[in-house]
């Protein structure tokens, strides 16, 4: 049940990447992007993720903690130049 | 040993003017003259056996198994050089010494002197062919200095490169030649060369090798066409000029005509080509030579036709002919010199050479007067002096020569016209200069004699030619006997010197050039506009136009056309060469697929796929927009780690994911310095152009791996995991190979880290930047450092450290490592940097970055050098169990050591970065609010 | 133990390494400047010593046995290459100590000369392609380092060129070497020799083999792959100019002797004509760059490429005498043509300019200068007796003997045409009075200059061995053809590595 359950919510995932590759393409904003590439990050976590699940190893959690953190390092960044349009002041 | 020595001896007294030079020149000159005044007694000492036919040897290992032995032979034919360039080279010394002003620097000119001297017995003496190759060259480079010695003036620049540039070029003809010939005897030694004439002439590269060899001796000897670099080589001083161009350099290359006249002559080829250069190069100087109004000018034509003569006998087909070339080539010399040393003193005294200025010299320098009389009637052939008893000879052979079979009567028809004019030039020569009437007002300096000790040399040499003339077999006959039998290499014609011959042909022929070059000289006025009206060549100009043409003009075309300065262009050609060269490997293949099944698709790694091979075509499609474009890239990146997940890679995911951030803030810190937008600048065609080349590239590339990746194969791979516990002591054989097997490459790579990091460092200082423009029409935000970035950031630090010290400890048995913790600590610095500025972060972290990245990489150099004093080699880890209160039972290896020793440099060479970066644009953006 | 293998590589390494740490101290990095390149020449002698006698040095890194960890070999054309390194790694630090300006010594120019030093001598003595491909990084990284050190404009444009194409090498290196073990299994070089020598000889192979060469090819800047070099060479530093000249390129050719002696030669047929022409245009090409040229500097790098196809047809003509001649070559070149750069840093000291028209009369106020200059730009030319000319004629000879006629002509035309170009530098430089516009005040003066030790001293001793290895040619004769003996005998270098006879 789990399995069946893992490999449709893997299907679904998948599914949301492409729609991000869409958005991603499409933009039409800078923003729109930035967005997107956050969203593939919490994405790509959920797939690692499930992957483990699916293949009853721990190993990739942390591979799944790193992307949350820096993700969100990434996304700051990105957002401060789009804000100020420096990062580092 | 006493040979070598008489070699030695000039290189040896190199020495001698430049120290006496601070002794006065005449210190200096005696100085000089010590090392061939002994060189000429040690030959001497040899003159009784040498004469008697005994060749004395001398040989020294140098490369034997290149052949190249310090060989030398004294044989009858190098016993005459020796004389001419010992003999002479005195006199030239004595005679330097009054020539030479006070300004200019004599130690200089006698030791150039002394080392082309030395240069010239090694080339007479040598009795293997690479060493004479060696010392040819050597002859030329000195002649090259010397000829140059004035080098403030551009005439005597320009006429010495020219000089070498001809010799040279032929010289290394002559190399190619000397190495054929070797390889076709398989030696370089002389006499086995010299004995093996049939062998050589029988060989089918016999052409090739005659032609290389004569190359050389024609552009050493200054034969046609590779004449006209003489004339211009007398910018150099006057006795350089009698030296070289009357009794040494030139006459390397008829000496060589002799040398290897056994093993190379007797073959129609030979003939021909000698005979025919000869009889042109004679003619053609005789006739230029009377038409020079500069006295060293017609000296040098003169030369030439006279070096066209010998030649010109060594072509000829009777044995006879060779003992001719060699008398003349001795009497020559004596002459030449003679004639060459008056001139310097014309020269001297009255500070012209031209003889349209010239006149009735005899009443101011009667002495030279007569020298130069009796010298140039040598010249010209007159009875009683020795350049007679050699024309005769040649003439006599002249007419007994069958060279050219019906047409050989051509050779002895030109021969009496070139007398022609060597008679008449001859008259010119000392009629327009002493004769006629004086006019010393016209001259630069006023005229008077020469010192005593200037006109001596020449005494001496006119003396030679007189006595030569009137009494040969006394003076020279055992000599030219001897050189003769070694030329020939048999016993020698019959011959005789004598003054009389009798009422023959050759007489006659001298008789009737005598009345016809009196009668040319009579009308030489009419000549010179007959000669003027033909069209005038500067050789110079010419030769210089010539290589300019030849190799700057079609240098530029070809490195124009390979590399126009652009960088895309030259790029994709290469790309393109690359995978034209991979795709004609592939092309011989049976097929691609070498049979080991695919594994099946997945519908995640199908998508990941698409994202990622879209994403990148839109990053290069984006590329104008830059920031847009890195988001597409950072999309390629995340893809990647998923792929890496995906295919069980854990730690390359991590490292992946750890390097795309910090990557994309570097890039983002850059950003900010560059315009938004790049110009859009290539055209419609480049774009094409360069999209073809990427996507056929890439197709490449994947074919190449699939081709590669469908074979089976056994890897290294498997012992590593089998070896990863028992031998590195950690479960994760990723990180035991970073660390342990391949720590070496672990190693390196933190080094490229190190540098990278004091790379940008030192780049950004130097760095100038205008001050980035903000786009006016946007509403930037005010707050510097927004509230909720602050606060949430304040944990993330804390925490960050704690996942690296996790991930580190972890490593060496689960994924993570030094160099994902040192990018985490990394980033969460970054973190700081970017949440509270730089001020307050770097306020905070005062430390030198460079120590710190040293520090990480001395650390890992330590631990790997810590194995070598336990006796094993570098890099040699080792590991145990250790029970530590809390953490528990733990395993660690000296690796680790390692491993800290790359957290270390990790983040210092990020921060070191980061920092400056970060620096560069606070000092702009500083700047910006002063104002 | 084997420890002198791997002391050429850690000695530079610690060295870089511990002037970073000694960042704020000048005068130290100085002074372990010259230390640790002097204790780098000597742990290359002892290497060479070692090797002499036992033929091959070898070192398991870590105590894995090959082809499992890295491999630190040294065969003779190693060791020796090694000792050129150690040689002008110390010239080139002294040489440093009287030019280098204060700026460049504040922005790390010690620490990553030690660097670059390290990344050459980890290339040289590496058995593993890998780690081939780490050194060449390493060296990479700190030449363009070393190169914009300074931040002039021209050195950016030269720099851009410099590493888009350098990098374009490494990354066709990488994929080579991914390839390579996709096809083999192993990344040891001889385990790889062992394993291509043991299958049939398939198209991959060759395109591996020809992606190898293109690679190292842009690294030795060969035809038609140099542009890059005489783009950037004449911009940096003079003592940087000079590291690289001696160095840099010949790592390239180094790499394509080790992988074309020793990996690839299952098709020489295909491979070492394809050398063949490449070497003979690379002569060509680069004399005729040369010809054009009237900065003293672009001249001699255009030099570098046309000898780098000497050194190439060594290789290529694959006989015994031509790899000793070819071997001959490297080691006379790296020394003349570091020596010539040296020269031209002498001369911009005195009369501040590396432009041919704005430089003369240093034959008459510094006679001793000239020679110097005459004896290393006569040695490059070829002319007897100095070394130039037994590497000219021992390769010269060898394509005579297997009567490759093309090689012998374009051979002797470019060494003319090279003895044409260093006369013209003679005739411009020390021969021509020195021009009107220029100040020569520092050329005519004769007070004493203390800087001028630094660079004098590095000067002298390298045209020593220019003559030394000309008159006294035989030892280096001897070590070259073993060298050559070595390299035409892989099997050698296999079981001394793998310990198995193949």
């Amino acid at each position: 049940m789990l399995r069946f359950a893992v490999i449709v919510a893997m299907l679904l995932f998948t599914v949301s990447l492409l729609l991000n590759l869409y958005r991603m393409v499409r933009g039409p904003d800078l923003v729109d992007r930035i967005l997107t590439l956050d969203s593939l990050y919490v994405n790509a976590i959920a797939i690692i993720i499930l992957l483990g699940i699916f293949l009853g190893s721990t190993l990739f959690f942390e591979a799944a903690m790193l992307i949350a953190m820096m993700g969100f390092v990434g996304t700051v960044a990105v957002c401060k130049y789009v804000l100020r349009g420096n990062i580092i002041e | 040993m006493l040979l070598a020595l008489i070699i030695l001896l000039p290189f040896i007294g190199v020495l001698l003017p430049v120290w006496f030079h601070r002794h006065g020149r005449t210190a200096c000159a005696w100085a000089t003259a010590l090392p061939p005044a002994l060189g000429l007694v040690l030959l001497f000492s040899q003159a009784p056996a040498v004469l008697a036919g005994e060749v004395r040897r001398f040989s020294l290992n140098w490369i034997p198994e290149l052949g190249l032995n310090l060989a030398f032979r004294l044989d009858g034919l190098s016993f005459l050089f020796c004389l001419l360039i010992l003999a002479i080279g005195l006199l030239v010394i004595l005679y330097g010494r009054y020539y030479l002003s006070s300004d200019d620097p004599m130690g200089k000119f006698f030791a150039l002197l002394l080392l082309f001297m030395g240069a010239m017995l090694g080339v007479v003496t040598a009795n293997n062919l690479l060493l004479l190759v060696l010392f040819w060259e050597a002859t030329s480079l000195s002649s090259f200095l010397l000829i140059s010695y004035w080098n403030g003036r551009s005439d005597a620049r320009r006429g010495a490169r020219m000089a070498l540039t001809v010799t040279g070029a032929g010289g290394l003809a002559m190399l190619a030649g000397v190495l054929l010939l070797g390889h076709v005897v398989g030696s370089f030694d002389l006499d086995v060369v010299l004995a093996s004439g049939e062998l050589i002439r029988e060989h089918a590269w016999y052409p090739v090798i005659l032609v290389l060899i004569l190359l050389g001796i024609f552009t050493k000897s200054a034969q046609f066409p590779f004449h006209f670099w003489l004339p211009h080589a007398m910018s150099a001083p006057t006795p350089v000029s009698s030296y070289l161009h009357s009794a040494t350099m030139v006459k390397a290359g008829v000496f060589l005509l002799a040398r290897l006249y056994p093993a190379l002559s007797g073959t129609e080829l030979w003939f021909i080509l000698v005979s025919m250069v000869g009889l042109i190069t004679m003619t053609l100087g005789a006739v230029t030579a009377l038409f020079k109004h500069d006295l060293k000018g017609l000296l040098a034509y003169s030369t030439i036709s006279h070096l066209g003569l010998v030649t010109l006998l060594f072509g000829l087909d009777t044995r006879l002919a060779v003992v001719a070339a060699l008398f003349h080539i001795m009497n020559h010399a004596t002459f030449k010199a003679s004639l060459f040393m008056a001139v310097g003193i014309v020269d001297h005294e009255t500070g012209t050479r031209d003889m349209r200025l010239l006149s009735g010299l005899r009443k101011y320098m009667p002495m030279t007067a007569m020298l130069g009389l009796i010298a140039a009637g040598a010249m010209a052939g007159v009875p009683l002096l020795n350049g007679f008893l050699s024309t005769e000879m040649f003439l006599g052979e002249a007419v007994a020569q069958r060279v050219l079979g019906g047409w050989s009567w051509v050779i002895p028809v030109v021969a009496v016209f070139a007398k022609v004019f060597s008679v008449a030039y001859s008259i010119r020569f000392i009629h327009s200069v002493f004769y006629g009437p004086s006019q010393p007002e016209a001259l630069p300096k006023p005229p008077h004699e020469a010192p005593f000790f200037m006109r001596a040399p020449i005494l001496i040499l006119v003396g030679l030619c007189l006595l030569v003339g009137i009494v040969p077999n006394l003076i020279i006959g055992p000599l030219l006997a001897a050189a003769a039998t070694t030329t020939l290499a048999s016993p020698l014609p019959y011959y005789s010197l004598a003054i009389w011959h009798g009422w023959n042909l050759p007489l006659l022929m001298s008789m009737v050039a005598m009345v016809l070059g009196t009668v040319a000289y009579l009308n030489f006025a009419r000549l010179l506009r007959l000669w003027e009206r033909l069209p005038a060549v500067n050789a110079m100009d010419a030769f210089e136009n010539f290589v300019h043409d030849v190799v700057i003009v079609r240098a530029r075309q070809v490195t124009g056309r390979l590399e126009n300065g652009s960088l895309q262009h030259y790029l994709s050609l290469l790309i393109l060469g690359t995978v034209v060269v991979a795709a004609s490997g592939l092309w011989g293949l049976e097929r691609l697929n070498g049979g080991v099944p695919l594994s099946a698709l997945d519908p995640p790694s199908v998508a990941i796929a698409l994202i990622m091979m879209v994403t990148a075509i839109y990053s290069a499609i984006w590329h104008h927009e830059r920031i847009a474009a890195l988001m597409f890239l950072s999309v390629v990146g995340l893809g990647m780690a998923l792929i890496f997940a995906r295919f069980s890679a854990p730690d390359l995911a991590l490292t992946q994911l750890s390097v795309e951030i910090v990557t994309i803030v570097l890039l983002m810190l850059i950003l900010f310095l560059l315009p938004p937008r790049s110009p859009n600048d290539s055209t419609y065609a480049h774009v094409v152009r360069d999209g073809l080349v990427a996507t056929s590239a890439g197709i490449g590339v994947g074919v190449l791996a699939y081709t590669v990746l469908t074979r089976p194969q056994q890897t290294i791979s498997d012992y590593f995991i089998q070896n990863s516990v028992t031998g590195g002591g950690g479960t994760n054989v990723v990180n035991v190979i970073l660390v342990d097997f391949r720590g070496f490459d672990t190693f390196g790579e933190i080094t490229v880290m190190a540098i990278a990091a004091i790379g940008i460092f030192g780049l950004l200082d130097g760095m100038r930047l205008f001050d980035p423009k903000k786009d006016p029409n946007v509403q930037w935000a005010s707050d510097k450092y927004p509230l909720l970035l602050l606060i949430l950031n304040m944990p993330v630090l804390p925490l960050a450290l704690m996942v690296a010290v996790y991930i580190f400890l972890r490593g060496h048995n689960m994924p993570g490592g030094g160099f994902i913790a040192g990018l985490i600590v990394a980033i969460a610095l970054i973190l700081q940097y970017l949440a509270n500025g730089l001020r307050w972060s770097n306020n905070r972290m005062q430390w030198d970055y460079h120590p710190l990245v040293g520090a990480g990489v001395l650390l890992a150099g330590l631990t790997g050098l810590g194995s070598w004093s336990f006796g094993a080699p570098f890099l040699t880890s080792a590991h145990d169990h250790f029970h530590i209160p809390l953490l528990g039972e733990i395993e660690l290896a000296t690796a680790m050591l390692f491993d800290i020793g790359v957290f270390l440099a990790v983040v210092g060479a990020t921060l070191l970065i980061l920092a400056n970066l970060g620096k560069l644009k606070s000092l702009d953006t500083a700047s910006e609010e002063n104002r | 133990m084997s420890t002198e293998v791997a002391l050429p590589v850690f000695i530079p390494l610690l060295a870089g390494v511990l002037s970073l740490m000694l960042w704020r101290s000048r005068k130290w990095q100085r002074r372990l400047a010259v230390l640790a390149t002097g204790l780098l020449l000597a742990s290359t002698l002892w290497l060479l010593r070692s090797t002499l006698d036992q033929g091959y040095v070898v070192m398991q890194l870590g105590g894995w046995a090959a082809p499992f960890g890295i491999t630190l070999v040294a065969d003779l054309l190693s060791a020796v290459m090694a000792v050129i390194t150690g040689l002008i790694g110390f010239a080139v630090a002294l040489y440093s100590l009287g030019t280098i300006p204060d700026r460049h010594e504040k922005f790390g120019y010690y620490p990553l000369m030690h660097l670059l030093l390290a990344g050459v001598a980890g290339s040289f003595l590496t058995g593993d392609i890998f780690n081939l491909f780490v050194w060449f990084e390493v060296m990479l990284l700190a030449s363009f380092a070393l190169l914009t050190l300074g931040g002039e404009r021209a050195q950016m444009e030269g720099a851009i060129k410099y590493v888009t194409l350098n990098l374009f090498s490494s990354a066709l290196f990488l994929s080579a070497i991914g390839l390579t073990y996709g096809l083999t299994g192993t990344l040891n070089m001889a385990d790889l020799a062992y394993k291509l020598s043991q299958v049939e000889h398939t198209g991959m192979v060759n395109v591996v083999a020809l992606m190898f060469m293109i690679s190292f090819g842009i690294k030795a800047a060969a035809f038609p792959l140099f542009f890059w070099l005489p783009a950037s060479y004449h911009t940096p530093q003079v003592a940087v100019s000079a590291l690289f000249a001696g160095l840099l390129t010949k790592v390239g050719v180094y790499a394509l002797y080790r992988l074309f002696t020793l990996v690839f030669v299952g098709d020489t047929g295909y491979t070492h004509t394809i050398l063949l022409w490449s070497a003979a245009l690379t002569m060509l090409t680069g004399v005729l760059g040369a010809a054009a040229q009237f900065e003293f500097r672009r001249i001699l790098s255009f030099h570098i490429v046309s000898q780098i196809g000497y050194i190439m047809l060594g290789l290529a003509l694959f006989t015994p005498l031509a790899l000793l001649g070819g071997v001959f070559y490297l080691v006379h070149n790296i020394i003349a043509k570091t020596n010539l750069f040296l020269i031209s840093g002498l001369t911009y000291r005195l009369l501040g300019s590396y432009d041919l028209k704005k430089l003369g009369g240093v034959y008459r106020e510094r006679p001793g200068i000239a020679i110097l200059f005459l004896i290393s730009a006569l040695g490059l030319a070829g002319i007897p007796p100095l070394s130039g000319f037994f590497a000219k004629f021992l390769l010269i000879r060898a394509a005579v003997e297997i009567e490759a006629w093309m090689a012998v002509v374009v051979a002797l035309t470019v060494s003319f045409m090279t003895l044409y170009s260093m006369i013209k530098i003679w005739a411009q430089v020390f021969w021509k009075p020195v021009p009107d516009a220029v100040d020569a005040t520092r050329l005519r003066s004769r007070e004493r200059d203390p800087g001028m030790f630094w660079l004098l001293t590095p000067i002298i001793g390298l045209a020593a061995l220019v003559v030394l290895f000309g008159v006294w040619a035989e030892p280096l004769y001897q070590v070259a053809r073993d060298a050559a003996e070595q390299l035409l005998n892989p099997a050698g270098y296999i079981e001394a590595v793998l310990g198995v006879t193949p």
